[in-house]
């Protein structure tokens, strides 16, 4: 009798806990399609701060607070796709993080292995949403398995035609715009270029080759970084120039749907004053041409 | 008239959209009252800066304004740097085509020699202002006491964004392409680094603000040079109008207290 009871309340709990799954589930379905109502961003670009001072708060050793991040980017990334936004780049590792402790930065590199596995797998959401993932840094920085795995992801989902997912690992945006102007400089050497033909939009051009993007993908509409930190951190210095900032007080394992709907929503606030900004940054360029 | 669920449905969804809207604009709105609480007892800490803030950065969104006012609360954001110890300000306006006006207003040195708290009152008659046009548009004025310089003020438009790492660019190509050809390939990415980053040869800015203000209801970077704005802490406040001493103080102090990791 006492068996047969234990299973009756095991067979409650799981019967609740699948009908708050799907509740929740529906919820979120609800939240997203209201959402959709008004203006989504197309890119949206993400400085994963905080896992380190979240795992500090908690009694955690600093490294500890990776995985938990990971958590959130997965649920992130979900929210991304349903909620309409076609691009994605995230910050994931900077050149400047070479400077952290060994130990943390195996730590970083195998959480990363496990991420790419991860995205190779059908089942994952990489695959379920045909998302095409791209690496983008100087990966020759990198050990050479984790080298490998990423050049295999990249070629497993080239033909994706789903949203996109830049992942910005071993990355700096000064160095990113420097491997494009050393480019640039030996065309100009080998006279393919000439000094006249220099401007912003042959910097773009160079950007997105050196990053195997095409020129369309560059600029985020937002940029958005957790921790409370109000830095752009030597990310996306030429593509964010005219995005949208918008810095959250919450460490990033904390960020949740939540967070996520008010940043929709503070977009979408901001959307029209955002948009005669970009009219009248470009009639000033139109008037400094003509001039 | 029948109605189809279609008919019923879409309203209701945007009702519920409305009402989800202004939930979340209210959560955002009352933000900033707890916000500047604890941007005061940030203040109160007793810590000791290790470090000053030497280079102010200002981009200005909040819309049309009239020319002379404007200017008047430029000057005296000159006047409070001089008094903190900041002595470069970086002032970009979305709004601005044609800089030359402006200049001949805060060209005048008796703007500067208003306040006799700020610039001793005998040293007003040594104080000079020179301007000078880099291209396009990007002006420098520097104010000059007894053949030193006390402060400069670079002035740019939005479009400078871009186009003031592609003028340090231009730079190196007219100035520097030779050097470059003789220098080994796996030393060039390096070479152009630390030529941009030492400023162009003053065809850049030249060097990084510690912070940066966005004023305005569009928290954005508009225009503000993208290769100089790598670590400046940004803040955002409403109205440069409305911008006061005790805001910029309070801004500069928070920016000192915020630890500087940088990747470590």
């Amino acid at each position: 009798m006492y068996d047969s009871l234990c299973f009756t309340d095991f067979g409650v709990a799981a019967w609740i806990s699948k009908l708050y799954g799907i509740f929740i589930s529906k919820i979120t379905s609800l939240l997203f399609f209201l959402v959709q109502l008004g203006p989504i961003p197309r890119h949206l670009a993400i400085i994963m701060d905080g896992n380190r001072r979240w795992a500090k708060q908690r009694g955690l050793a600093p490294s500890e607070g990776h995985p938990w991040g990971s958590k959130t980017l997965t649920n992130a990334l979900q929210w991304c796709y349903d909620s309409g936004i076609r691009q994605l780049t995230l910050f994931a590792f900077s050149i400047e993080n070479y400077k952290r402790p060994e130990e943390e930065r195996q730590r970083l590199f195998e959480l990363a292995k496990e991420k790419l596995t991860e995205m190779l797998d059908s089942r994952d959401i990489i695959q379920r949403y045909r998302v095409k993932v791209k690496l983008v840094g100087d990966l020759s920085l990198l050990p050479e398995d984790l080298q490998r795995l990423m050049h295999s992801v990249m070629k497993e989902t080239a033909e994706n035609e789903g949203p996109r997912l830049n992942i910005c690992f071993s990355y700096t945006a000064r160095d990113e715009i420097c491997t494009a102007l050393v480019h640039m400089l030996n065309d100009i050497l080998e006279r393919k270029l000439s000094f006249k033909d220099i401007d912003a939009s042959l910097l773009d051009e160079y950007i997105a080759r050196g990053q195997g993007l095409s020129k369309e993908c560059l600029a985020p509409d937002i940029i958005l970084r957790t921790s409370g930190e109000a830095r752009l951190s030597d990310f996306l210095l030429w593509q964010s120039s005219y995005s949208l900032l918008y810095f959250s007080d919450r460490m990033w394992p904390d960020f949740g749907l939540w967070d996520f709907l008010q940043l929709l929503f503070w977009y979408q606030r901001h959307w029209r004053e955002y948009q005669q900004l970009r009219q009248r940054q470009e009639h000033c360029q139109r008037h400094k041409e003509g001039v | 008239m029948t109605l189809s669920l279609q008919t019923i449905r879409r309203p209701i969804a945007l009702l519920v959209y409305y009402i989800l809207y202004w939930i979340f604009f209210t959560v955002e709105y009352l933000k900033p009252l707890f916000y500047k609480q604890s941007r005061m007892d940030t203040c109160r800490q007793k810590e000791q800066p290790k470090y000053q803030v030497k280079h102010l950065g200002i981009v200005r969104n909040d819309g049309v304004g009239e020319e002379t006012s404007i200017c008047s609360n430029l000057i005296n954001v000159i006047l409070w740097c001089l008094s903190l110890g900041i002595d470069t300000l970086t002032f970009v306006d979305s709004q601005v085509v044609d800089w030359s006006s402006w200049v001949r207003i805060l060209c005048r040195v008796e703007n500067f020699a208003k306040d006799s708290c700020i610039l001793e009152t005998s040293s007003c008659s040594h104080l000079t202002c020179t301007v000078e046009n880099k291209s396009t548009g990007f002006f420098v004025l520097k104010l000059w006491n007894r053949n030193q310089t006390i402060f400069t003020l670079n002035l740019l438009h939005s479009n400078d964004a871009h186009l003031s790492l592609i003028r340090g660019i231009h730079h190196l190509v007219r100035t520097k392409l030779e050097e470059y050809q003789m220098i080994p390939i796996s030393s060039r990415k390096k070479y152009v680094l630390d030529f941009l980053n030492s400023g162009a040869e003053g065809a850049m800015i030249g060097c990084e603000p510690q912070l940066v203000v966005i004023f305005g209801n569009i928290p954005s970077l508009v225009g503000f040079p993208a290769w100089e704005v790598r670590l400046s802490q940004i803040f955002f406040q409403p109205s440069f109008s409305s911008f006061t001493f005790r805001d910029l103080k309070e801004i500069v102090h928070m920016t000192l207290q915020t630890p500087k990791r940088f990747g470590t």
